[in-house]
């Protein structure tokens, strides 16, 4: 690395340590010459695994994350079932998938309203004071933000009321369920993904009649220096549509033509990871292709995972009303695959209406009410959970010796997958606002924002207490000391 | 007047779980009432998780080498300013009720009290809890006992 090159950091610092950090190295001229995306992650949890019990697996993992349990449960309770041989009967799959949608519906919810669409909603040069959800309720109206709360609490009860808790699920079990639920709470959810869907309408609605409208967005979205075309992958049931739950592998090149599909039991046979030196996680890319470094194009292997990378490796939906969004959608960008960074977030909206549609549909799903809940195990072995988290492809891979105890673990997260690509982003976007040595407070915003587009995963960082998680920036000489720093 | 308890952490994150093993200690000898749950959500989550409940006490860690006390913070979230900041990701739990207070939620609690035992560690994957954090775990439990008799609720 060039030593005269000055470096910026902007790190969130956290009660334990910081889980996140922008790394800006500028020339001596004062212009961006590289960023990095770095994840000081805590190491060792594979080796915190062995030995364990296998069907404990799903009860542990979910508390990595204190943002999304329910995908973790469910990849490792599907790892399991691949462990076991032990397929979930209908029925099972059914309450499976129920919860699970109403999981993908919350959370995109909760960004939109709370994280990604305060940026738009209220527009990415305002005043981080008014940035955020209140500015969010200043321009739609407070009557707007009690619906977020209600239908947020919707998809909370309704994960409970499978899930079996209201925190971290515990039903998922090797080769099924160990609950059902009663005919009355399948009327409570109905209740509920009834007007679920119908708030979905609602937002699909403010998101054309506001940020379609904006100026801002529509330029972030047609910006070449905005578009990174990859490899996309995602999951897909075998008609072509998109399923957050189960599904093949599919991967799809830059120009939208088929790279590959395996069942997600052989995802593993597609990526290799790499290490860098200046960061823990490793860096999955196509196999295949190969790693050419943090470039895109179609002999790159880098790849991106979640909402964008799901519409843009399907070839329908599967629901009826966010079909109809998915085909204004392609129409907007002239066909697919989209390579615009900033259609995240238009992808998550229509990914949360097709979540509230299946829930619709689930819920009255004849395999719900009646049938086993658990096939009986087989011998236990080696096993793959594959699952869309609402970030991306989420990967458990374990193997079992015996007795069903952990021999070894490999979990590949949906941050991970996109640690290549949100560097690509954060570079892009510093490239643009970063000009002779000016860094200033506006660059948080806008490096801020190209990263949330892929909503990284970085749950740990945000367990502080008291108050806020600040953001720093820290600019360094080229002898590395720092001579400025900006904080908030 | 309905009461909460939540240990908040990770228990597979060694002393980062005092809270949680302080709402274990503590479950069986509250009344049936108070209701008490471990919780290891980021803040949005968290603060729905308290919604429905007139007071909520939070029982957590703090990084902290030179105070071995616990520490206690109330905090009544219809007095916070509001939020001046945007929201990465999730947020903290001061974010995540500024956030609701926003919205003008009618279904936060009135009172928070939250009650922090220092630890020095860094966090590290361990599903037990050092010597000195179970020392910590049993006054934790003391304290929060202590807060629902000093209200009456036993």
């Amino acid at each position: 690395m060039n030593e005269t090159l000055r470096h910026v950091s902007i790190d969130p610092i956290t009660r334990l340590e910081g889980h996140g950090r922008i790394e800006l190295f500028l020339d001596d001229q004062g212009n961006l010459a590289d960023a990095f995306f770095q994840i000081p992650e805590l190491r060792g949890f594979e080796r915190f695994c062995r030995g364990r019990q296998g069907e404990d697996m799903p009860q542990i993992t979910e508390r990595i994350c204190g943002v999304c349990p329910e995908a973790h449960h469910f990849a490792s309770t599907k790892a399991l079932d691949d462990c076991y041989d032990a397929p979930p009967p209908p029925r099972a799959r059914a309450l499976r998938e129920l919860l699970y949608n109403a999981y993908t519906f919350s959370d995109h919810l909760l960004h939109f309203y709370y994280l990604g669409g305060p940026d738009f909603l209220v527009g990415p040069y305002a005043p981080p004071q008014e940035r955020n959800i209140v500015g969010v309720i200043g321009k739609v109206g407070l009557e707007l933000g009690k619906q977020v709360i209600k239908h947020r609490s919707y998809g909370q009860k309704t994960i409970e009321l499978i899930g079996g808790r209201p925190i971290h699920p515990v039903t998922g079990i090797p080769g099924g369920q160990s609950k059902g639920i009663t005919q009355d709470e399948q009327a409570e959810i109905r209740t509920m993904a009834a007007s679920c869907l119908e708030f979905a309408k609602t937002t699909l609605d403010v998101f054309h009649s506001v940020l379609l409208k904006d100026d801002s967005y529509k330029r972030f979205i047609s910006e070449k220096a905005q578009m990174m075309p990859t490899y996309y992958m995602g999951l897909v049931d075998s008609e072509g549509s998109i399923n957050y739950y189960d599904g093949d592998v599919r991967v799809v090149a830059p120009d939208g033509s088929l790279f590959a599909q395996v069942p997600s039991s052989e995802v593993l046979g597609l990526i290799e990871e790499r290490t860098e030196p200046w960061t823990y996680v490793k860096i999955p890319y196509l196999k295949d292709v190969g790693w050419k470094g943090f470039v895109s194009g179609p002999d790159s292997g880098v790849y991106r995972v979640g909402p964008l990378a799901r519409l843009n490796v399907c070839t329908q939906i599967g629901t009826p009303l966010a079909q109809v969004q998915y085909e204004t959608f392609l129409e907007y960008f002239g066909g697919g695959p989209v390579h615009a960074t900033f259609a995240y977030h238009w992808a998550r909206l229509i990914e949360m209406l097709s979540a509230a549609e299946r829930v619709a549909q689930l819920v009255d799903d004849p395999n719900l009410m009646t049938g086993p809940l658990r096939t009986p195990l087989g011998t236990p072995g080696e096993g793959v959970g594959v699952i869309e988290a609402a970030r991306g492809v989420l990967i458990h891979h374990y193997d079992l010796d015996q007795k069903g105890r952990i021999e070894d673990v490999n979990l590949i997260v949906a941050t991970t997958h996109n640690v290549a690509g949100i560097s690509m982003s954060i570079k892009d976007m510093a490239q643009s606002v970063v000009k002779n040595g000016n860094v200033d407070e506006g660059i948080l915003n806008l490096v801020e924002m190209s990263f949330r587009n892929y909503d990284p995963c970085l749950a740990c960082a945000t367990h502080a207490l008291p108050g806020q998680m600040p953001l720093v920036v820290q600019v360094h000489d080229e002898k590395g000391n720092i001579c400025q720093r900006i904080e908030r | 007047m309905k009461h909460l308890v939540i240990g908040w952490g990770n228990p597979l994150a060694g002393d980062d779980g005092i809270g949680p093993r302080a709402a274990e200690l503590i479950a069986n000898r509250v009344p049936e009432d108070v209701q008490v749950c471990v919780s290891s959500h980021a803040g949005l989550r968290l603060v729905e998780r308290m919604r429905g409940y007139d007071r909520v006490l939070l029982a957590d860690v703090r990084i902290d080498k030179h105070n071995s006390e616990l520490d206690t913070t109330i905090i009544h979230p219809n007095e916070l300013i509001p939020l001046d900041h945007s929201v990465r990701h999730d947020g903290s739990l001061m974010e995540a009720l500024q956030v609701f207070r926003s919205m003008n939620d009618p279904h936060l609690p009135t009172e928070i009290v939250i009650i922090t035992a220092p630890v020095a560690a860094p966090r590290e994957w361990r599903a037990e809890l050092s010597p000195s954090g179970e020392r910590a775990a049993h006054q934790l439990a003391d304290a929060l006992l202590h807060q629902l008799e000093v209200t009456a609720v036993v």
